[in-house]
């Protein structure tokens, strides 16, 4: 079949399309509207029911459990990686290094979470120092 | 030469096996596409639930549904981990969802585009509420803004690729007579 009918959307793929920017935006402002100005940054890691909070610059060797077992998270130069995890597909070890406010690693299997949070300031000029 | 559209198990049948197919081998493409997490996926294996729309009744469309989250699962090794449910519940939300609202607007209200961005928003919604529920609780919600975004992208690639599709394919022609 050749000749196919110029191509139209329809009134509902309209409003489908404006119904998922709409929400895609609103979960851009319900999670990083609030992180923008909140000081220094810092590393949270979650897993086993216990959540630890390093400052971004933390030299730390982290042991998560979690049900698998034992995920093994790094901190140093400024950024955060799962070293080591116990988990099949080894998606969050692959995920490598996080540096910047609102970057995260998660592995679902073992439910462990790494996210940085608050501003870098290493582009901004600190008015306090004047 | 024109059949009856409805009533024809036998045709019903293959089309629900050649789609069931046509999953398992986009599953294993997007298998070896890497992701940031296990479910986090482009759903270019929903492209045949997405052909399978006006073709297949309610029961044989749920079926396929069924077909491509096993098939899924066994391709990627997740079919007996606790990622398995988090598939099957995403797949499922966007199914009934797609399957739905073409039933219940019909085709001249809403096309492809619009059943594959609703789809992938169903997905991911349905995903990350769970994933908030029982897995990561609060921090769920860092997920949800490239969820979201690479879902709105996905589906309307996918949604433009089908509307392309079914208006050029006598495959698809014959199937929906």
């Amino acid at each position: 079949m050749s000749g196919n009918p110029a191509f139209r959307l329809k009134p509902f793929d309209w409003i489908s399309l404006a119904a998922a920017v709409l929400v895609t935006a609103a979960s851009f402002f319900y999670v990083y509207a609030g992180s923008i100005g909140a000081g220094e940054s810092v590393v949270v890691v979650e897993g086993g029911g216990r959540t630890w909070i390093f400052p971004a610059d933390a030299e730390e060797t982290l042991k998560v459990p979690g049900p698998l077992g034992i995920t093994i998270v790094e901190l140093g130069g400024g950024s955060a990686h799962v070293h080591e995890s116990p988990c099949e597909n080894q998606i969050c070890v692959a995920a490598g290094k996080i540096s910047r406010s609102g970057q995260w690693i998660a592995c679902l299997p073992n439910a462990v979470f790494v996210r940085i949070e608050g501003r870098k300031d290493d582009d901004a000029v600190d008015a306090a120092t004047w | 030469m024109t059949m009856p559209s409805m009533q024809q198990p036998g045709k019903e049948r293959d089309t629900v096996a050649l789609l069931g197919a046509f999953c398992l081998f986009l599953s294993t493409i997007e298998y070896m596409i890497p992701k940031p997490l296990p479910f986090m996926r482009l759903g270019i294996a929903n492209l045949p639930l997405m052909i399978a729309i006006d073709l297949l009744p309610a029961p044989a469309y749920f079926l396929l549904a069924a077909i491509k989250t096993v098939g899924q699962g066994l391709v990627s090794g997740s079919l007996f981990s606790y990622v398995f449910p988090f598939s099957l519940a995403g797949t499922f939300a966007s199914a009934l969802l797609m399957f739905g609202l073409r039933r219940i607007l019909g085709s001249a209200r809403i096309g492809f585009v619009g059943i594959g961005v609703i789809g992938a928003l169903a997905s991911n919604l349905t995903q990350i509420l769970l994933a908030r529920a029982f897995v990561f609780g609060e921090s769920a919600k860092y997920v949800a803004p490239p969820f979201l975004a690479a879902g709105l992208a996905t589906g309307l690639a996918l949604g433009l690729f089908c509307e392309s599709f079914v208006s050029r394919s006598e495959w698809y022609a014959r199937r929906l007579r």
